[in-house]
């Protein structure tokens, strides 16, 4: 369907993910059969409006999800399958041979542990490390980050931290074990500007010593610094998937085109009609009939509203759902 | 909020550390009681019966009705005020912050039906409970210990399950989970560590009511036996010959209250210290 990864390395298979909430007004499907794989040292960006799934996504694959949550479809991780994994063995899985990084490190590092101990804690959780050792596994793990004065952050709290030096302890948190895989759900739209860069790169480091990395943003510029390929969410589905650089170069979606239309660019000054696409992103238990993008589509007709499209797989090795997608494709 | 400023605001609170001081000093009254008082908590003086303080022979407090030195009794009565706190504050700690901790934590069913177990011992009627209770198992300060103890955890298991409830709504508690923290380890790491602060208030709370209750029973007669004592037996004593011997009733009237005070006073700048917005 989308351009296969290297087979041989193949950390994360995706198949067919659907995520349903069982809620007092209805099921919401917040994510509705996406499929990816990835290979170690791979970048899979996820993109869309917000509330369009990419969180759920993630959550799906820790298996982090509230009990009104109902999952389908199939996530093989090293050649594991995780839905339907026992509690305990899934416990013995995350943080050590897959990580999450929260979007927020204010609120997701605890604010009565030092950072010696959050790190430790990781550690302990997994293996049984004396605690010379664990502390010297902190000490390289915050030097992996390119942490300042690495000693003295040790002892330090979260509250006496900077926001980007807690997003680096937050990865020195997802990294100490090692993981084959990394779910980072926007993890720097909580920090300053020239902090975020800091942490982009610090993240393409991590993907360059063979980490598998799913990254979350809506920073459609992140995507193409940091990813190999990019997925483009629409309530729920997976709408445009496919190498960043064709899914950039030659959008086929026209929500792709319209997200790409909106980012500011240097390099055109006529940019100031750049506009957002008009509309909201469907309610969830209301979706329009057909295409859920319909309603807030230039090129919407008889059939969009009638029949949702498939996601079925072009020339390039991108995928595309839509109706029209090879037709009238080039909107611009 | 952090740790060092609240303590800092607390050592400024003055009333705070009067409390403190008091609790401080009772505590060693009670502790060196022997050592300090000039006879035995039950030695018979038949030429001092009801007699007032005298320095000069030791009865620093008097006497009581039976010619017993009532400083030795108070300071008697003060170990057990202390004990009955201390065992107090373990039990509210041990099973009241577990109980809620679990019952807040695990949420759903299982919250609703250990809450309900809690509502339902709460509703019990506890003076008839005791007075069972002294009946079948008899009078002495076990039984009231164990009568204690069976109530005294509901409201730290009430405070704990309401803060665990939105503790669990952070989202470290969620990160942690991400990076593959058990149930178990969650609970006993980020959840329990997390609480303190509503805890050592509730614990503040928890003690002169339990001290309250066990010289209530005593007073009744239904606590501590003959010869042991407690402020709440010294009390029912001095209250039958208030106006002959009105000694009797002050000295452990006098102790009882401060010690409730100084908790009160402890208590309130405890929980000024922890929240500055106040
Ligand atoms: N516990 C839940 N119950 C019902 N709906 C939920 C729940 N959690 C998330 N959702 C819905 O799932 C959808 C996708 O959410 P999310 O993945 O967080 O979006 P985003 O792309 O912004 O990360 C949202 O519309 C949200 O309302
Ligand atoms: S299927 Fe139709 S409505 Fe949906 S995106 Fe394509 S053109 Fe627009
Ligand atoms: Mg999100």
């Amino acid at each position: 369907m989308e351009a296969e990864p290297r087979q041989d390395r193949i950390v994360l298979n995706v198949s067919n993910l659907t995520t349903r909430f069982l809620t007092p007004r209805g099921t919401v499907t917040a994510v509705d059969g996406v499929s990816f794989s990835l290979a170690a040292g791979e970048t899979l960006g996820i993109v869309g409006e917000s509330g369009c799934g990419k969180s759920q996504t993630l959550f799906s694959i820790m298996g982090l999800l509230p009990s009104n949550a109902r999952v389908g479809g199939s996530i093989g991780f090293e050649g594991q399958e995780l839905i339907g994994l026992p509690p305990g063995e899934m416990n013995r899985l995350r943080g050590i041979r897959l990580a999450l990084v929260f979007q927020d490190p204010m609120t997701a590092l605890n604010p009565y542990l030092t950072v010696e101990r959050q790190l430790c804690e990781v550690l302990e959780y997994h293996k049984g490390l004396s605690r010379a050792d664990a502390r010297a596994e902190a000490l390289e793990a915050l030097r992996r980050v390119h942490m300042p004065e690495p000693e003295r952050q040790l002892r330090r709290y979260p509250h006496e931290l900077s926001g980007g030096m807690r997003q680096r302890v937050v990865i020195a948190m997802a990294m100490i074990g090692k993981p084959a895989l990394l779910l980072a759900d926007e993890p720097t739209t909580a920090l300053d500007v020239t902090i975020q860069a800091e942490i982009l790169d610090l993240l393409a480091e991590q993907s360059d010593s063979g980490t598998a990395i799913v990254l979350v943003t809506h920073d459609l510029g992140v995507v193409a610094r940091l990813c190999d390929r990019v997925a483009v969410m629409y309530a729920g589905r997976v709408v445009e998937q496919g190498p960043t650089r064709a899914v950039f170069h030659a959008p086929r979606h026209p929500y792709t085109q319209g997200l790409l239309a909106a980012l500011p660019r240097l390099d055109d000054l006529a940019s100031a009609g750049r506009k957002p696409i008009e509309g909201q992103p469907p309610d969830l238990l209301a979706l329009p009939p057909g295409c859920a993008f319909s309603p807030r589509c230039p090129l919407a007709d008889g059939p969009c509203r009638e029949m949702s499209p498939e996601l079925l797989s072009r020339d390039g090795g991108c995928a595309v759902a839509c109706h029209h997608a090879d037709g009238r494709g080039g909107v611009s | 909020m952090t740790a060092d400023s609240g303590w800092r605001r607390l050592l400024r609170n003055p009333m705070a550390m009067a409390g403190l001081t008091v609790l401080g000093l009772i505590l060693l009254l009670a502790l060196f009681g022997p050592f300090l008082a000039a006879h035995e908590i039950d030695e018979v003086f038949w030429d001092r019966i009801g007699a007032p303080p005298d320095f000069a022979a030791g009865f620093y407090f008097g006497t009581d009705a039976n010619g017993r030195d009532l400083f030795a009794r108070t300071l008697a009565g003060a170990r057990v005020s202390l004990l009955v706190g201390t065992a107090a504050s373990l039990i509210s700690l041990v099973i009241g912050v577990t109980y809620g901790a679990i019952a807040g934590y695990l949420g759903g069913r299982i919250d609703a039906v250990m809450m309900r177990i809690v509502d339902i011992l709460y509703s019990l009627p506890f003076v008839f409970f005791v007075i069972l209770l002294t009946v079948y198992v008899g009078r002495s300060l076990s039984t009231i210990f164990i009568t204690i103890g069976a109530v005294i955890w509901l409201d730290m298991a009430r405070i704990v399950r309401g803060q665990t409830l939105s503790l669990k709504q952070r989202e470290f508690i969620e990160a942690a989970r991400a990076f593959g923290a058990t149930d178990r380890r969650i609970i006993l790491r980020h959840i329990i560590p997390n609480l303190w602060g509503p805890v050592i208030i509730s614990m503040l709370l928890v003690i002169p009511d339990a001290i309250l209750t066990e010289s209530f029973l005593s007073f009744l007669g239904l606590g501590v036996q003959e010869p042991n004592t407690s402020w709440g037996v010294l009390i029912g004593d001095g209250a039958q010959n208030m106006m002959e011997t009105p000694w009797m009733l002050l000295f452990p009237g006098a102790f009882l209250a401060l010690t409730l005070l100084a908790f009160n006073f402890l208590g309130d700048g405890l929980r000024d210290a922890m929240d500055p917005k106040e």
